[in-house]
Formats: structure tokens, C-alpha cells, sequence
């Protein structure tokens, strides 16, 4: 059974977030701009996010390619938080991801559900 | 173990398996980690250990975290991040420094044979590289700049009213020694900006071992 070992070590869940989860951050971010620990939150609470420390370098690559800006404001208590919100770039990469998600997730559903039929 | 040292530990891990990382992004690392934790913690309304061990574990290992700052795999081989995550040292420094690198070597060549060959000119060119060098300090470049200057306008305070009043062979001769203070000028910069360079990089090699 050498193809189930190779699954459990790619740990299957983490390779289909891998390129999803950068556009739920942005997604995140759309409508009203949130603090790091924020963003996280709504990603494990959604369970889409295993390690969430790694959500870190995530939003640092937003930053240095431009789809994602920041701000530092004053917090009621302790440091200034950086607040994220998405830009223009930012935002026409997430149109691009929610038209392709679509289409994706619904022949995958479509395909999924043949096969559960299949195997009846 | 109390639960204070865990989260030490845990930040202490992280800075040392992030060393690879550019020097401002490894800190704006370290800080973005400490206050998760802290506002993880303030959040859960607790800090016994089972609660920081919580928090600790839904973070992830920094070995991932920081296979992740690097673009890499965040699947569980720690072991082979470790050994890997050694070559990228070079390059990633390589690339933080090597722009800056030629804006250095034109400084130093333009006070010290710039000084020969160009004099007044070379040196005040190299003291305009020297400015937009990112690897010297602000008070190591006033140093600099006031020794070049001092050195060059003290010459240069003598020497121009006689060329204007064109004793030129009359200066050469009383004055020709004095002509030694330009190429000197760069020279003793150049001398100092490159002892500053040097005692920062062992310093930087040291704190890496």
C-alpha cells in the first residue's frame, strides 16, 4: 500500500490549502481591514489553517507583493497593532481566484458525487 | 517546567532556527510571534501551562513557521529542514548585501585613487557614494565626511587664491608637500570606513556561531 503512506506524509489537508489560504486571507481583508491575530483567528476557527504561526510569512509576502497595505494604529491596550486591508493588485488577484474557485469546486462536487453514486 | 519558560523556549527556538532570515524581517518575526502569544493568552484568560501549550502547538514548530517565511514545504520533516535550511543562508545574504556592495567599492576606490587621479573631485564623489551606502552609520559617515573635508579644504584654503593669482610654480614649490594631504585625506577615510565594515562583519559571523 505505498501510495497511502505518500498521502498521509503529504498530509493531504495541507497540500489543498497550499495556494488557497493566501486568497482567504484576502478575503479577509476585503471589506474592513483587521490585525494579524484577527486574520488567524477566523482561519482556525474555520479550521483552515493547521500551523497558524505560518500565517506570518504569509502576510509578509502579501505585503512585499503589493496585495495587501498596512497601517499602524494605536490599540487600547499594549503596542500598536498593523491593521491589513487589501489594495487594488490585491483585489483583482481575489476576483481572479473567485471565478477559478467556482468553476473548480463545482466540477470537483459534480465528480465527487458521481463516484458516490457510482459506488452504490 | 513554569509557564513562562515554555513561551521562552518556544521564542528562543525561533530565533535561533530563523538566523537566515534578513535581520529586519527575523525581528518583525520574533515581535509578530510574541504578541500573537500575548494576545492569545489575554484572550484564553489564562496562562497555566496546559493553555500555553495549547497556543504553542496551534502556532506550529518554528522550524515550519520558518520553512514557511522561506517559501518552502510546511509538511513535517523537521529534521531535513534543518539540514536544508543551511544553504539558503548564502544566498539570502548574499542578496540583502550584494546590491549595496558595489556602492561600497566605489566609495572606498574614489577616496583613495580617486584622490590621485581626480583630486578634490574623486573624494567629494566617493563622500556622495558614502551617503547612499545603507552599511555605514549616520555618525560613521559625519566622521568621514568632516575628515575628507577638514583634510581637503585646508589645502584647498591655501592653494586657490595663489592658483586664482597664477603662482602656480611659486606654490608647487613651497607648498608642493602640502599637495600630499588630498590622496592622504581619502586615504585615512577609506582606512577607517573599511575597519568600520570589517569589525561589523566579524561581529555578525561571531553572534551567527
Amino acid at each position: 500500500m505505498p501510495r497511502m503512506v505518500v498521502g498521509e506524509a503529504r498530509k493531504p489537508l495541507t497540500e489543498l490549502s497550499r495556494g488557497v489560504v493566501e486568497h482567504c486571507v484576502l478575503a479577509l481583508v476585503r471589506d474592513d481591514e483587521s490585525y494579524a491575530f484577527e486574520i488567524v483567528h477566523a482561519l482556525g476557527e474555520r479550521g483552515l489553517v493547521t500551523s497558524e504561526g505560518t500565517i506570518y510569512p504569509l502576510l509578509a509576502r502579501l505585503r512585499r507583493d503589493g496585495l495587501v497595505e498596512t497601517t499602524w494604529r494605536e490599540s487600547d491596550a499594549g503596542p500598536p497593532r498593523r491593521y491589513y486591508r487589501i489594495t487594488a493588485a490585491g483585489r483583482h488577484i481575489l476576483d481572479g481566484f473567485t471565478s477559478d474557485w467556482t468553476t473548480f469546486s463545482a466540477a470537483v462536487d459534480s465528480l465527487l458525487a458521481d463516484g458516490e453514486r457510482g459506488g452504490e | 517546567m513554569d509557564a513562562e519558560t515554555l513561551v521562552r523556549d518556544y521564542l528562543g527556538r525561533l530565533e535561533t532556527v530563523s538566523a537566515s532570515l534578513p535581520v529586519e524581517r527575523r525581528g518583525e518575526l520574533l515581535a509578530e510571534l510574541r504578541e500573537h502569544i500575548e494576545l492569545a493568552l489575554a484572550e484564553a484568560g489564562s496562562s497555566d501551562e496546559a493553555t500555553i501549550r495549547n497556543v504553542l502547538q496551534r502556532l506550529g514548530s518554528p522550524d515550519e513557521i520558518v520553512a514557511a517565511e522561506l517559501g518552502r514545504s510546511e509538511g513535517p520533516v523537521p529534521a531535513a529542514t534543518l539540514i536544508d535550511a543551511a544553504p539558503p543562508t548564502e544566498p539570502s545574504r548574499a542578496v540583502a548585501t550584494r546590491p549595496h556592495a558595489t556602492v561600497e567599492t566605489k566609495a572606498i576606490l574614489l577616496l583613495t585613487l580617486g584622490a590621485v587621479l581626480l583630486p578634490f573631485v574623486g573624494p567629494l564623489l566617493g563622500l556622495g557614494y558614502l551617503w547612499s551606502s545603507a552599511r555605514w552609520t549616520t555618525v560613521q559617515k559625519h566622521t568621514a565626511t568632516i575628515s575628507v573635508v577638514g583634510l581637503l579644504m585646508f589645502p584647498a584654503a591655501i592653494l586657490l587664491p595663489m592658483v586664482a593669482q597664477g603662482e602656480l610654480t611659486a606654490i608647487l614649490s613651497t607648498f608642493g608637500p602640502l599637495l600630499i594631504l588630498i590622496p592622504l585625506a581619502g586615504f585615512l577615510t577609506a582606512g577607517y570606513l573599511l575597519a568600520v565594515l570589517y569589525l561589523e562583519l566579524s561581529l555578525v559571523l561571531r553572534r551567527d556561531l
